[in-house]
């Protein structure tokens, strides 16, 4: 198998839900390394929990979450840790932790699984936050710098591993069109620079075909995958009616008219 | 450091008021029974065994259930609305040993220093009210309380204290662990957390007081 087509992440028949409550069935796709693969689909359609399951924290109703081959679910606690090891996650709302400043929160991972001491460890977070932009901000607490700014502090936390395997949960949601874009080419960077493979949640559209070479497309009403590949392909080749819907932002209102 | 100081040197000033006033209280009521036998210096043995017994911890209790218990349950429920603790989950850090044990901790040792000092100030209440409004001598008054509250009595009080202060913690963190990730659910966490401490202490003290009671302590 060619190296650059090495599946980094493979999903297996999964199921997901809450209770008694179906949320995706029948999820099967493969991520390989260097990806930056894209998970779309519209509101509620379940996009936030696969990406859940995919990072550890649901378990799935069905299925299985390869990481290199390696079942997360199959895993003991200590197997499941150390695949973990591998994730950096920027959540939607940056989930910065609120007591620290944003130069502790790049440096708590460091503190945790390095034996850097505290000079190298500051060094390290510097490092991390002028790659986002955020030079200078390490005695910022997150209430006290904007939203953008917090996600990029969380990316910056995200990377301060190296992590092989960096996921986005909508990144671009309640930023403005310029530092959404900046956004989009620091995902761009991470994964040219790093070697990371980027797993992207989102419904922009903008950043799906900016960034996107591969994607996953789940719909909400037959709760399950409809269609996977690179986003452009699916754009220019697909003929589902919801497919199509989606990555050109509905039927033209004045087409419709006429 | 910041919670223990949260949980010690800010809860003080309220502390302070509470034991006074629950102290002064116990001594104005005292004061209506003794008076009709003329053994009014008999309150020095009432406000120094209920405070340094059980009402200090208990009052103590309260104060820190409606101050800390809430306070954990709403920092803990907004970082679960944050996705502060899935956070924390990914990076492989337990939640329970990152945000509870800690707080946990920081009560528990705060608890029966602050105890200690509602005992005092109790004592003062009563000594305020009996000096300064009932007339008693202030140093039979002191002599009586002295000879009142025995050493078994303060470990009694700091048994409870110690148990209450677990009770709060857990309480506080654990609705917070178990909020819902919007913000009636901290809401909700925040009110359940107090229930569930004040409950808590209530039924503790009944546990212990019959425990005592069985022992003869």
């Amino acid at each position: 198998m060619d190296s650059s087509m090495q599946a980094v992440i493979e999903v297996r028949d999964l199921d997901l839900g809450y209770k008694d409550y179906d949320v995706m069935r029948n999820l099967s796709f493969s991520v390989n390394k260097g990806d930056i693969f894209i998970v779309m689909g519209v509101n509620g359609c379940g996009k936030s929990t696969l990406l859940k399951s995919l990072i550890g924290l649901k378990e799935p109703v069905k299925g299985k979450v390869l990481y290199s081959g390696k079942s997360f679910w199959d895993e003991d606690e200590i197997g499941q840790h150390n695949i973990m090891r591998r994730f950096g996650v920027l959540y939607q709302g940056g989930a910065l932790w609120s007591s620290l400043t944003v130069g502790e929160n790049v440096a708590l991972p460091l503190q945790l699984y390095t034996k850097l001491s505290s000079q190298q460890i500051q060094e390290v977070v510097a490092l991390k936050l002028s790659l986002v932009g955020l030079e200078g901000y390490e005695d910022f607490f997150p209430s006290g710098i904007s939203g953008g700014m917090r996600k990029r502090a969380s990316l910056a936390r995200a990377i301060a591993l190296d992590p092989d395997i960096i996921f986005f949960d909508e990144p671009s949601s309640g930023l403005d069109p310029i530092n959404a874009r900046k956004l989009d080419d620091l995902i761009l960077e991470l994964r040219d620079g790093l070697g990371a493979t980027v797993v992207v949640i989102t419904h922009e559209l903008a950043s799906i075909f900016a960034v996107g070479n591969n994607s996953v497309f789940l719909d909400a009403e037959s709760k399950t995958m409809i269609a996977t590949g690179d986003p452009k392909v699916l754009l220019a080749n697909s003929k589902d009616p919801r497919v199509i819907q989606f990555l050109t932002r509905g039927p033209d209102c004045k087409e419709s008219k006429q | 450091m910041l919670i223990v100081k949260r949980c010690g040197v800010d809860t003080l000033l309220l502390v302070s008021l509470i034991s006074l006033l629950v102290g002064m209280i116990l001594a104005f009521v005292g004061s209506i029974q003794l008076k009709m036998f003329g053994a009014q210096i008999f309150i020095a043995y009432i406000v120094g065994i209920a405070m340094v017994r059980v009402l200090s911890a208990v009052m103590t209790g309260i104060i820190m259930s409606g101050r800390i218990g809430a306070s954990f349950a709403a920092e803990i429920g907004m970082m679960q609305a944050n996705e502060e603790i899935d956070a924390l989950k990914t990076l492989g850090v337990s939640p329970v040993e990152f945000l509870v044990i800690p707080r946990i901790l920081a009560v528990v040792i705060m608890m029966p220093i602050l105890t200690i000092y509602a005992d005092l100030m109790g004592i003062l209440g009563g000594f305020v009210i009996s000096v300064g409004m009932l007339h008693l001598n202030p140093i039979e008054y002191l002599n009586r309380t002295q000879a009142a509250v025995k050493l078994s009595y303060v470990w009694v009080g700091l048994i409870h204290s110690f148990v209450f202060g677990v009770i709060v913690a857990v309480a506080g963190c654990l609705r917070g662990i178990k909020c819902e990730r919007n913000a009636s659910g901290v809401g909700i966490a925040t009110t359940s957390a107090v229930v569930t401490g004040i409950t808590g202490i209530v039924i503790a003290t009944a546990i212990i007081t019959f425990i005592c009671q069985i022992l003869g302590v």
